[in-house]
């Protein structure tokens, strides 16, 4: 299996907020997500760049949603997960649940 | 709607790409009206969006520098350095050039109202450079689709 076809650790929480946040999934709520969630208070340019980056690896698709005023009259670009996406965070939880397996407790939780 | 600081939204426009500019001031202006201003005051949201431009516009310009060819990085480089370096030399050589032929002042101690001139001159050139040298990293994205 190519270097290519595992996530980063970034990219996986970026896909994971995707799919908790549903049909709702823009840049700022993934921001959200990820802050509440995993408690790492990031720039949204690095949220924007990552799914740019996501997008070119076809794992998400965008489109743009209308602009509202509480936006300065700016549109949306709204993220969801494809299939393909789907399946790369797969494999890379896949990975990990692997490797942490038949380790102390401290160290999987799972146990 | 509270505002988010003016010049820190200019500045934010300068650095972004352009399919990317839209959505991300959109996203920021909506966090800061609904969210930063009303929880964190006024000067704590300010800081927060002062941040969140800096560190935006730096990793745009990165990934904006990953998708595009090496040529073309090393063109848009080349470009933007020389674009945001030159107006600054110029007026300093022109200053120079000026004391050394009309020697009106002996004291050739720069004047608080040339310094400004100088620091604005370096903002805007600073500015056009970002948003030339984005400009042409996104072509690459443009011509690889």
């Amino acid at each position: 299996m190519a270097k290519g076809d595992f996530l980063g650790e970034f990219e996986q929480l970026v896909l994971l907020a995707l799919l908790r946040l549903g049909e709702d999934a823009y840049g700022m709520a993934v921001r959200r997500e990820i802050a509440d969630r995993a408690g790492r208070d990031v720039a949204i340019g690095a949220v924007y760049a990552t799914l740019d980056r996501l997008e070119q690896k076809g794992l998400v698709r965008s489109w743009t949603a209308a602009a509202t005023d509480d936006r300065a009259g700016r549109p949306r670009r709204c993220f969801r997960i494809t299939g393909e996406g789907g399946r790369a965070l797969d494999r890379s939880q896949r990975a990990l649940r692997q490797m942490l397996e038949g380790l102390p407790a401290r160290w999987n939780p799972a146990r | 709607m509270t505002r988010p600081p003016a010049f820190a939204l200019w500045l934010l426009e300068q650095g972004l790409p352009a399919r990317d500019r839209d959505a991300i001031v959109g996203d920021l202006c909506e966090e800061y009206s609904a969210h930063a201003a009303p929880a964190l005051g006024s000067r704590r949201a300010r800081a927060w969006f002062w941040r969140q431009v800096m560190t935006s516009v730096v990793f745009q310009i990165v990934r904006a520098w990953e998708r595009a060819s090496t040529p073309r990085a090393s063109a848009a480089l080349a470009t933007s350095a020389a674009l945001a370096l030159a107006p600054g030399a110029a007026l300093l050589w022109l200053r120079a050039y000026v004391l050394f032929h009309v020697p009106l002042r002996a004291d050739a101690t720069p004047s608080t109202a040339f310094a400004a001139v100088l620091i604005v001159l370096l903002v805007a050139s600073t500015a056009a450079a970002l948003r030339l040298g984005i400009a042409m990293l996104d072509a690459s994205r443009v011509l690889k689709k």
